[in-house]
This record gives structure tokens, sequence and C-alpha cells, in this order.
């Protein structure tokens, strides 16, 4: 073969030139398994992230899970402290109930030697004018307190006017109390104020 | 060699594995899928509690908010008979060991039953036997605090009424199952019972509700409270005051109402024997309802301003009308109206008449009046027809048409024969004489309260019965009667102006009356401002056959009235009126 046939007499039109993509070039081995290894440990870094998601996600169940067991037991004992709490609530009020009844009133009133005064006056603020004669009640004016007839199978606790012990009220008594006032020995409960003032009725 | 070997080995694992895999696979997805709903229900019902919430009945309570009926937990105490045995039980700090037998004495003490029938109870191979129902929490407290394994406790919500037997006869009772039985736990119960609600909750093996499962499915409504007109204090002091009355007289009971005038609010209504609602079995069956609403019996004289104030409105008659009255009056057909007493013929004027309880004096001048008229007004007073109140088994009494009344009856009824009231119809015809001629339906429950909003009760609307005018005469003239009457005169109270009238009636029996007698009084104060009535009656009263067995209980009730609303004396004079003439 002459070096004529391997050269062309009519110089070929040159290929019109366009924009192409590039086309990967061949890697070497070692660049491609560097990125395989890279994309590995891309991978397994998710995994990872994954699983210790999932752990995390596992290990809050379980502390949301426990303290949700220690909350309902709480709330379970709670409860029952609660219906304890009633059920004393319950004994006491029924004992306040019983001392408050108009039955035990009467027959403490009875046993003090109370009577009723039916002479109520009235004092016309207005005018200042006295209304109704003020007389003394007395036992022979039937005004003596009748002991109780009407039946209350609910009153559990009665009053004992003449223990001191069991009526001494809750209000604290102070050294400071006005000496000249004589003390009784009747057995009444003396009440004293505090210096703050009128304690508030602790009744509703 | 050797690699292809293990090759096939690895093959043939994963093989297993992969099988084994999908065979876990399936089956999960049976588990999870196919079969889900089903293993949830079965799950569920293990675990799922569906029960129902019982509504917390309503409480009853009086004018000022005293709580005369409410709701607690009492507690059923049950044992396991199985399971008795002897235990050891800390009493005082110290570990004492009781036999069976120590045990159930032990318990029958607290539980004031006989050790027997717990050690009947005992020895059994049943899970449950009731030693009592109902018990109260300091018992159960006690019990409890025992610690004995095989006693186990039932709560469940029982009546308690603090006040007793005070208004028992009109609050009623409810049954050990908790249905209303009686008085206005009956009327009332639409307003108290409320309604019970359903929840489900998941339970743990420990009995545990877990709270976020809790699901209502139908809500709870818990009862409203009845908010009573009564006023607790004064029903008590009426009522003690009518106890002594029937003891004293002997009579078979006695009542009390007070009515406030202007207002119709029945303020007490009181009765001897009382049921207290906390043991109703205790008292007779008699003794357990309201005979104030429920009882009619023929009133007697006390129905006399009826006649007189009806005549004064008509204009036939005035507080002044003279009349000559004799002890015994002959009617046109042959038989005779008497008067209580024998007497000399006596010159009295209306106010006269009714300041001595004269039948033939009143006969002669309010027979002037026609039957249809009388009949009409007797009416319009409220007579023959409930009330309004509203009260169970309320009882209108008997008025019979006027057309059907004989030639005695039309003259009877004006003295309050051959018709029959309630005492509560007595007190309301004189609510109507008090309140210037007009008549209020009593009100006895002022309303249903939920949740602070009180639903008053309806009442029924005010009917005019006679002029302002022939109220103030009429006023006038029942003034005279305590002022003046002879018995009348036992009903004064010291300081302020009292209208009133006695009553002694017959009482039926058979075809003829008996020998006992209702004795009545019904007195209003002060007259000058009329602001309350009082009715007192007294019946079959066996030492006293007169009103005077009435009235020192009615000057009683009405002293503490005026008291507990700090009416203050009267200041003014009774009007001039002759009660004869010459």
């Amino acid at each position: 073969m002459s070096i004529s046939r391997a050269i062309p007499l009519v110089r070929p039109i040159a290929p019109r030139r366009h924009l192409r993509p590039v086309e990967s070039l061949p890697r070497p081995k070692a660049v491609r398994q560097a990125r395989v290894s890279v994309i590995t440990q891309s991978r397994i870094s998710v995994a990872k992230r994954i699983v210790y998601g999932l752990i995390a996600i596992w290990i809050l169940n379980l502390i949301v899970s426990a303290f949700c067991n220690t909350a309902i037991y709480s709330i379970s004992s709670l409860k029952d402290q609660t219906k304890e709490l009633a059920t004393k609530t319950q004994i006491l009020q029924q004992q306040v109930d019983s001392l408050r009844s108009p039955q035990n009133l009467a027959n403490s009133a009875k046993s003090l030697g109370m009577v009723v005064n039916a002479n109520s006056v009235f004092l016309k603020i207005s005018t200042g004018k006295v209304l109704g004669a003020a007389i003394p009640a007395s036992a022979s004016d039937s005004g003596v307190v009748s002991a109780n007839l009407i039946a209350n199978a609910a009153l559990i606790s009665k009053s004992n006017p003449t223990n001191t012990s069991s009526t001494k009220m809750n209000i604290p008594v102070t050294e400071k109390t006005n000496q000249s006032v004589k003390k009784s020995n009747s057995g009444y409960t003396e009440v004293v104020l505090p210096s703050s003032g009128i304690p508030a009725s602790p009744t509703h | 060699m050797y690699n292809d070997l293990n090759a096939r080995r690895q093959k043939v694992f994963s093989a297993i594995v992969i099988f084994a895999l999908l065979l876990f696979g399936v089956r999960l997805f049976f588990f999870q899928v196919v079969d889900a709903a089903e293993i949830n229900k079965e799950s569920e019902s293990s675990m799922l509690v569906n029960r129902s919430v019982k509504a917390v009945r309503g409480e009853i309570l009086d004018s000022a908010g005293n709580v005369l009926a409410s709701t607690v937990i009492t507690w059923d105490v049950n044992i396991d008979p199985v399971n008795v045995g002897p235990v050891v039980l800390d009493i005082d700090g110290q570990k004492i060991s009781f036999t069976k037998e120590q045990t159930a004495e032990k318990l029958a003490g607290i539980l004031r039953i006989s050790t027997e029938s717990i050690l009947e109870k005992m020895t059994g191979e049943g899970r449950y036997a009731n030693l009592k129902k109902s018990v109260s929490a300091s018992t159960y407290n006690t019990i409890r605090e025992l610690d004995i394994p095989w006693v186990y406790f039932d709560a469940r919500q029982s009546r308690h009424y603090s006040y007793g037997a005070v208004a028992g006869n009109l609050i009623g009772f409810v049954g050990s199952d908790g249905s209303a039985l009686a008085g206005l736990e009956r009327t009332m119960n639409s307003c108290l019972a409320g309604s019970d609600g359903r929840e489900s909750y998941v339970q743990g093996a420990d009995l545990i509700k877990i709270p976020s499962s809790i699901q209502t499915l139908v809500p709870v409504k818990d009862g409203g409270d009845v908010v009573l007109t009564i006023n607790a204090d004064l029903q008590y002091a009426a009522q003690q005051e009518m106890a002594a009355t029937v003891r004293r007289l002997k009579a078979d009971w006695a009542s009390a109402i007070v009515i406030e005038v202007k207002t119709g609010r029945i303020l007490a209504a009181a009765e001897a024997p009382s049921v207290d609602p906390n043991r109703p079995g205790a008292v007779a069956e008699r003794n357990r309802h309201s005979r104030i609403f429920q009882t009619a019996f023929e009133p007697g004289s006390i129905l006399k301003p009826i006649a007189a104030a009806t005549a004064v409105d008509v204009g036939k008659a005035t507080p002044t009308t003279q009349v000559v009255a004799p002890d015994r009056l002959r009617m046109p057909w042959g038989q005779y109206i008497n008067d209580s007493e024998n007497h000399a013929p006596e010159k009295l004027t209306l106010t006269g008449v009714l300041k001595n309880s004269s039948n033939t004096g009143l006969v002669q001048i309010a027979g002037k009046v026609d039957s249809a008229t009388r009949y009409d007004y007797m009416r319009k007073f409220g007579m023959g027809e409930k009330t309004g109140v509203n009260f169970e088994g309320e009882s209108s009494g008997i008025l019979t048409d006027y057309k059907g009344w004989d030639r005695m009856t039309d003259k009877v009824v004006m003295f309050g024969q051959g018709v029959s009231l309630t005492p509560i119809q007595t007190a309301m015809i004189y609510q109507a004489i008090a309140n210037k001629g007009v008549r209020l339906s009593p009100v006895l429950v002022e309303g249903c309260q939920e949740k602070n909003n009180l639903v008053k009760t309806a009442v029924p609307a005010p009917v005019r019965v006679i002029s302002e005018n022939t109220s103030v005469q009429t006023m006038d003239m029942l003034e005279k009667v305590v002022e003046l009457g002879p018995i009348g005169k036992t009903a004064r109270i010291y300081g302020y102006r009292v209208g009133g009238k006695t009553g002694t009636a017959q009482i039926a029996e058979g075809s003829g009356y008996g020998r006992l007698h209702a004795v009545s009084f019904v007195g209003i104060a002060p007259v000058e401002d009329p602001q309350f009535v009082v009715a007192v009656t007294a019946y079959k009263s066996r030492t006293v056959s007169n009103s005077l067995g009435a009235t020192p209980g009615f000057v009683k009730v009405m002293k503490q009235v005026l008291r507990t609303y700090k009416v203050p004396p009267s200041t003014t004079k009774s009007k001039k009126l002759p009660t004869e003439w010459k």
C-alpha cells in the first residue's frame, strides 16, 4: 500500500462541530475502588444512623413506658388515697352533722338548763323606739327547752356540754388575756380572740 | 473442590433460612392482617372493662341550705366462706392470733349482729356470704383496719338524713336498692335521680385502670338538688311542739303548718308521730306519710269564716249584722241544728257569732246566701280540689256539688260538716283571707337546682276569692275571736295582734259520728299586716275535747315564727266591733 492511497486526494470536509455531553472516561481501578468505598461508607453511616435512631426510639419508648407505668400506679395509689380521705371526710361530716342537728342542740340546751325567752324586744333605729316588753325569760313561763322528742337514727355523736375538754374550741388563746375579766368556773369554754382580729369561720 | 462444597452448603442453608423467614412472614401476615380483628377482640375482651357509672342522687335542702337528705357511700360487708380460717390481727400494734370463732365474735361486736349468724355464714362452700348491708364509713374503717383476708366490701350509694325525723314525713325515703318510695324523694325523683353513664377502659393484669384508655360511652349526669321552702329549725320546733301535743292530749296525731301569707310558701309542715327516713321501718306504716297533704277530714267550725266572708262579700251581711242565736234551732222541715253547749238565746252580731262559734247564729246569717253562691265561694277558697303543691298522693278533700246537698247538708256545710279538707287546704283558706282575699297555691318546693342554677317550681295562678274590703272585715272579726272568745283568748300572744278561729270537729265513724274530736286552731299574725298563718290540729284528742287542746300548740309555734322572722310587736290596736246587741 502506497502512501498516496493512504492520503486521500480530496481533502475531507471537516465535521461540523457541536456540543455533546462529556462522556465519562474510563477510570482507573483504584479510583473506582475508592469510589465504591466512599459509597459503602456513606451507606453504612446512614444505616448506622437508622439503627441508632431505632435504638434511641426504643430506649425512649422504654423510658416513656416506664414513666407511664409508674404514673399509672401513682394515679391508682392517689385514687386509693382519695377514697380513704373521702371515707374519713364522710365520717367527720357525719359527726359534724350529728353535733349540729337540732336534736343534739336541744338536748344540750336542756342539759344546760337553758330557757327560751319568748318576749323579743326590738329597737326601731329610725325613731329609737323600743318595741315590746323586756321581760326576762323564766322557767315558769314554760320556756324551759324541752328535751328532744324527734327521732334521729343518724345521731352518732352527742355533745357533752359539761365536759370542757370535748368542747374546747381550737382558737389560739394568748397569755395576754384581759385579767380583769373574772374567769368562769362553770365549765363553759372561754374564747379569747387573737390579736389579729376575729378568726374567719371554718364553715361555709 | 472444598470451596464448591462449602458454597453449596451455604446456598442450602440460605434457602432454608429464606424459607423459614417466608413461613414466619406468611404467619405474621395472618396475625397482623387476616386475623387481626379477631385477635384484637380476644385481647380486648380479657382486658377491656365496660361498666356503668352510677349517677349521684341530689340533695334535699331547706330554705337556708341545710342538707336534709344527702347521698353517702356505705359498704356491704361480705366474706369468702371457702377461705375462712384463723387470722392474725393487729390489735393496738400487737399481733394477736384469732381463731375463726374469735374472729366471728369480734366482727359480731362491730357489726352488732349475733356471732351465731356469722358462724353459720362462715360454713359454706360458696365464695360469697353477706354479713351486713350498708354499714357506715366508721364501721367500714374499723373492719378494714383489721385486715382480715377473707372479708371484703362492696361500696354502694345510700341516703343519709342528718336531721332524722325533722321533715321526715315530707322528705319521704328510698328503699335499700335506692328506689324512691315516698314523699319528696319520690315526687321529685326526676330532679334528684340524674342518669347513669357508661364508660370503658383497659385494665391491667393487677386490675389497674389504664388512664389513657378510659372512654366515656355515655356521660353520667348527677342528680340535681331539691330546695325546699321549709325552715328546718322552725320545722323542728313545730314538730317538738306537736309531739308534746300528742302526748298531752293522747291524740292519734297532731299537725302544725306555717304559711307565709304573701307568698304561699310553707315554712313548716310538722307532724307527730313522724318518721325518721333513716329508719322508716321503726314506725307504723300509717305514720310514714304526710297527713297534712294526704288526710282529709271534716274540719268543723274552723270553716265558719268562709260562710261569714261569703255573706259579707255578697252584701248579705256585715260584721255587725244582728241575729238571735238559740242553742237549738228548729229547721222548717223539723230537724234541729244545735250549738255545742246549752245556753239561753244570745243576741249576737256576725262577729259575735264567730267569737262564740255559734252554729245557729251562722246558719241564720250565712243562710241568706243561696246554695249555688256559697258553693261557688267554697270552690274559690280551694275546697274540693288539690292545692297545686304537687305532693304525691295529695287528697283533694270532698266537696260535693250543691245540687246534691240535701236540706240538712245545705246548712251544716256552713260550719264544716258534710265536707272534708286536708290540713293544708284549711291553712290556705286562711292564707286567702289574710292575703287581701287572694288565694295562692302553697309552695313546698322552691325548685330544682342544677349546678347553681335554680329552676323554680311552676306555681298555679293566684285566685281572687273575696274583695280586699271583705278580707279586712273578716280579719277584724277573727281578731275578736282571739281577743274576746272564750277559747280564742287562750291563743293570745303578748304584744301582737292575732286573729284566728277555733274548731272542734266531730269525726265520722260508720254512718254517724264518734266520741272523739279533731280539735283545731288556725291563727294569723300580726293582724295589722298579716304575715303568717299557723294551723294546728290534734286528731282524736282524748284528754281535751275542744280547741283548748290546740291553742297552746298554736301559741308556741306562732311565737317561734314571730321570733324567727323578727316580727316586731304590734303598735296599733284592734278595731272596735260589737259582738252583741241589745
